[in-house]
C-alpha cells in the first residue's frame, strides 16, 4: 500500500472527488464538513497536498468513506488479489 | 514540543507568534505561510548581507554594522526557537548536499569577509574603495529642493497607501465572490 501520487491519482480521477461528486456535495461544503479552506479540498483532490493523517480521517468521515478509500491504494491489483486470496480462509 | 519550562521570552515569542490564531488558516494555509515567512527571512538575510557589502564598499561604516545585527539577530532567533521545540536547525543544514553547504558558506562568509574588508580598508585609507561625491543639502539655497522633496515623498506615498488600499479591498471582494460559482460547476 502506498499514498496516492499527483500523477497517478489527480484532478477528474481523485477517489476524493469522484467520491464527493457521487454524494452531492461541492467543494465548499466539504471544505466547511472538514474545517479546512476551499482552496485546501482543491489542492487535495488535485493532488498537490498530502493532508495531514488528522485532516484526512475528517474528510473520510465527511465524505463517509474510509481513509484508505481515498488516500491509499494497492501497489498493483495482483499483489491485493494474492494477498487477499492468501488471507481468506 | 519539548519539556522545557517556558520561560518570559517563551511566553513573548508565543503572544507575539499567537500560534493558536485562526488567522493561519487550515493545515495547508499555516504549512505555505511558514514557508513563505521562511523564504522572506532568507531573502532579507541574503538583501541585508548584499546592503551591508554595498554600504562598506561605499565607505559607510555604521550602516553595515546594523545591516548585519538586522541578518544575525533574525537568524539567531530562529535557531532558538527551533532548539526550544527540540529541532536542531544545525544538524538538518549538515544533511544538504556539499554542493548547497558550499554555496550557502561561500555567500554568507564572502559576503562577511567582502564587508569587513572594505570597512577595515575605509578605517585605513580614511574613504571607501567607491568614493561617493559629497552632497550638501543643508545650504538654504537647497532648501527649497529639499522642501519639493519630501512633499514629493509624502504625496507619492499617500497615493500609493491609496491605491493599494482599493486594489486589495477589490481583490478581497472578488476572492469572496469566486467560491458560490465555482461550486456549482464542481458537481456538473
Amino acid at each position: 500500500m502506498t499514498p496516492r501520487q499527483a500523477t497517478d491519482a489527480a484532478g477528474p480521477r481523485s477517489p476524493i472527488r469522484r467520491r464527493r461528486r457521487e454524494r452531492r456535495i461541492t467543494q465548499a461544503e466539504l471544505a466547511d464538513a472538514a474545517g479546512v479552506s476551499r482552496q485546501t479540498i482543491i489542492a487535495v483532490e488535485q493532488g498537490d497536498y498530502a493532508p495531514s493523517v488528522y485532516l484526512a480521517l475528517r474528510i473520510a468521515r465527511a465524505l463517509e468513506a474510509t481513509v484508505e478509500e481515498l488516500f491509499i491504494e494497492a501497489d498493483d491489483d495482483a499483489t491485493t488479489e494474492t494477498t487477499t486470496e492468501g488471507a481468506r480462509p | 514540543m519539548t519539556k522545557k519550562t517556558p520561560g518570559a521570552l517563551d511566553r513573548a515569542v508565543a503572544r507575539m507568534m499567537d500560534l493558536d490564531s485562526p488567522t493561519y488558516g487550515d493545515e495547508r494555509e499555516r504549512a505555505v505561510f511558514m514557508e513563505d515567512t521562511a523564504f522572506g527571512q532568507t531573502l532579507a538575510i541574503y538583501l541585508g548581507l548584499a546592503g551591508a557589502v554595498v554600504a562598506a564598499v561605499l565607505g559607510q561604516l555604521l550602516v553595515p554594522v546594523v545591516l548585519l545585527a538586522l541578518m544575525w539577530v533574525p537568524s539567531v532567533a530562529s535557531i532558538w526557537y527551533a532548539s526550544r521545540r527540540g529541532v536542531d536547525v544545525a544538524d538538518m543544514g549538515s544533511r544538504a548536499s556539499r554542493k548547497t553547504r558550499a554555496g550557502v558558506a561561500a555567500s554568507i562568509f564572502g559576503g562577511l569577509v567582502l564587508t569587513c574588508g572594505a570597512m577595515l580598508y575605509t578605517l585605513l585609507v580614511g574613504h571607501g574603495l567607491v568614493p561617493v561625491p559629497e552632497v550638501d543639502l543643508t545650504g538654504p539655497e537647497h532648501e527649497g529642493v529639499l522642501r519639493s522633496a519630501l512633499t514629493g515623498a509624502l504625496v507619492g506615498g499617500a497615493g500609493g497607501a491609496l491605491v493599494g488600499a482599493v486594489i486589495s479591498a477589490r481583490k478581497r471582494r472578488r476572492t469572496a465572490a469566486e467560491p458560490a460559482g465555482d461550486d456549482l460547476d464542481d458537481l456538473d
